[in-house]
């Protein structure tokens, strides 16, 4: 749920990052907060397991100017991707906005992509939430990896929606594509956002 | 729950009163109005050294924990979370449907005292938390544009 | 006006008065001005089970609304009324005056009945 507030002339807005573990959110952010200026963004808060796994979420709070007259935040989630985390993970997707799906490209990795996609889904489903209703876009990370599988099976896999929605191919350690994904998927919830609040035109 | 929130300047205001006059009555160092999402609705008191988002993403974080934890032991909700330190303490409580109250406070006050003026401030803003909730999904001022 | 806090500390500076306490219904300490020989916690916890005892007791045997509570000590007393927000108790010397002592917890707890109102 985005919060537009006239006082303070600020848009709020969530977005999460969602998909099976170890497939790169986290490094997502990690990249976004070290390329972004400080004065773009806050501290990136981990709530992780000694092992470096994500045991609740990531948080980076992002500033921007996108939208005219408003400063626009942009609160960046990561889900934990493990299965046994479902419970926390049900907690992050709370009036998220929009969500990135970063799909892990390792060949051994399609059925954990599969079924995080599926889980993701019925989690939306208990806030009520469809995803042809919320924004999102697909990431394929790793795809510096030699025995990456082809992203046309990816989107066979992943991108069977009614809506077919846009896919990003990423090596989110080097950087790249990390961007590309950020800026679709915060357009896209705006541009909803605007349409929603738009006075109709009868 | 909407699909988006606005929070008009009078109504912003109101919220901070809210606050301030809470702060006041239980001796109090800081308030802070979330959702359980983690947005931010007002920060009051002394935020020096502390990021209120931070706190109020990690406090949401908290209490959608312990709410999750409430519903596996049968229960409806723990509305009251309190978290004592040695010096600073917090106090953690539901407001509405959707909100919470963090507030953090010394040993120059009590549990007992922030608790007491905690139920009257969430009572007052609960209700216009239900007012902004409840508005249709259209801007209540102009148009909002998207720069290029 | 004052504040709970003050009307709390008030008290304790009447003649005859060692200390002050504000105790929820449930045993969780308001506000108090104890001297450093007894802990809050404990008095607070004494302070409940002793009112709630007292309203109970006063109903069952038809005595109408508890007004306050009077124990008398060898080395001092403890006042005790009934604040709606929680029990407001006063701890004095021997020689304390005790129809002062009970004029000003009574005044106190107007006080605080009326700071705060629809809280309890
Ligand atoms: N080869 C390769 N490894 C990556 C890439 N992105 C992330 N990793 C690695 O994958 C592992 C898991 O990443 P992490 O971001 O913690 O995954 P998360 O569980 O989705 O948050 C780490 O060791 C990363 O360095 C990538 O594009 N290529
Ligand atoms: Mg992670």
């Amino acid at each position: 749920m985005s919060t537009v507030n006239f006082a303070t002339r600020e848009i709020t807005c969530k977005i999460v990052y969602y998909g099976p573990g170890l497939s790169g959110k986290t490094t997502n952010l990690l990249f976004i907060h070290k390329k972004v200026p400080a004065k773009h963004r806050s501290d990136m808060v981990s709530l992780a397991t000694d092992g470096d796994r994500t045991l609740f979420f990531d948080f980076l709070p992002l500033v921007t100017n996108a939208v005219k007259g408003f400063s626009t935040k942009f609160q960046l989630y990561t889900v934990p991707g493990q299965v046994f985390y479902n419970a926390t993970r049900k907690l992050v997707l709370q009036g998220v906005d929009g969500i990135v799906f970063v799909g892990d490209s390792a060949w051994n990795r399609m059925n954990d992509n599969h079924e995080s996609f599926v889980n993701m889904k019925e989690n939306l489903s208990e806030y009520g939430l469809i995803i042809e209703e919320v924004p999102y876009v697909l990431q394929f990370n790793k795809r510096d990896l030699p025995d990456a599988a082809p992203v046309e099976y990816m989107n066979h896999l992943l991108n069977r929606e009614k809506q077919r929605v846009p896919h990003f191919e990423s090596i989110a350690i080097r950087g790249v594509g990390v961007f590309e994904t950020l800026n679709a998927i915060s357009r896209m919830v705006l541009v909803k956002l605007i349409s929603e609040l738009s006075p109709k035109k009868e | 729950m909407p699909r988006h929130r606005f929070i008009t300047p009078d109504e912003q205001k109101q919220l901070d009163a809210i606050l301030r006059e809470l702060l006041k009555n239980s001796d109090a160092k800081t308030a802070i109005l979330l959702d359980h999402g983690g947005f931010l609705m007002s920060t009051q008191g002394f935020t020096e050294h502390i990021d209120p988002q931070t706190i109020a993403v990690l406090a949401a974080g908290a209490f959608s924990t312990t709410r999750e934890l409430a519903k596996m032991i049968g229960e409806e909700e723990f509305t009251v979370m309190f978290h004592q330190g040695r010096r600073d303490h917090i106090h953690l409580s539901a407001v509405g449907k959707d909100a919470l109250l963090v507030i953090i406070f010394e040993n120059t006050t009590t549990v007992g005292m922030v608790r007491l003026f905690a139920r009257e401030a969430s009572k007052k803003l609960a209700s216009i938390l239900l007012m902004i909730n409840e508005r249709k999904s259209e801007a209540p001022m102009g148009n909002i544009k998207l720069q290029q | 006006m004052a504040s709970v806090k003050d009307v709390v500390e008030r008290l304790s500076r009447v003649k005859g008065v060692v200390g002050s306490i504000l105790v929820a219904k449930d045993g969780l300490v308001v506000a108090s001005n104890l001297s450093v020989q007894v802990q809050d916690e404990i008095v607070a916890a004494m302070v409940s089970a002793v009112g709630t005892t007292a309203v109970k007791a006063t109903e069952m045997m038809e005595q109408g609304e508890l007004r306050n509570i009077i124990i008398e000590g060898r080395n001092g007393k403890l006042f005790l009324a009934d604040a709606d927000v929680g029990y407001l108790g006063v701890l004095t010397s021997l020689e304390a005056n005790m129809g002062l002592i009970r004029l000003e917890l009574m005044e106190a707890t107007e006080t605080l009945r009326k700071l705060t109102s629809g809280l309890a």
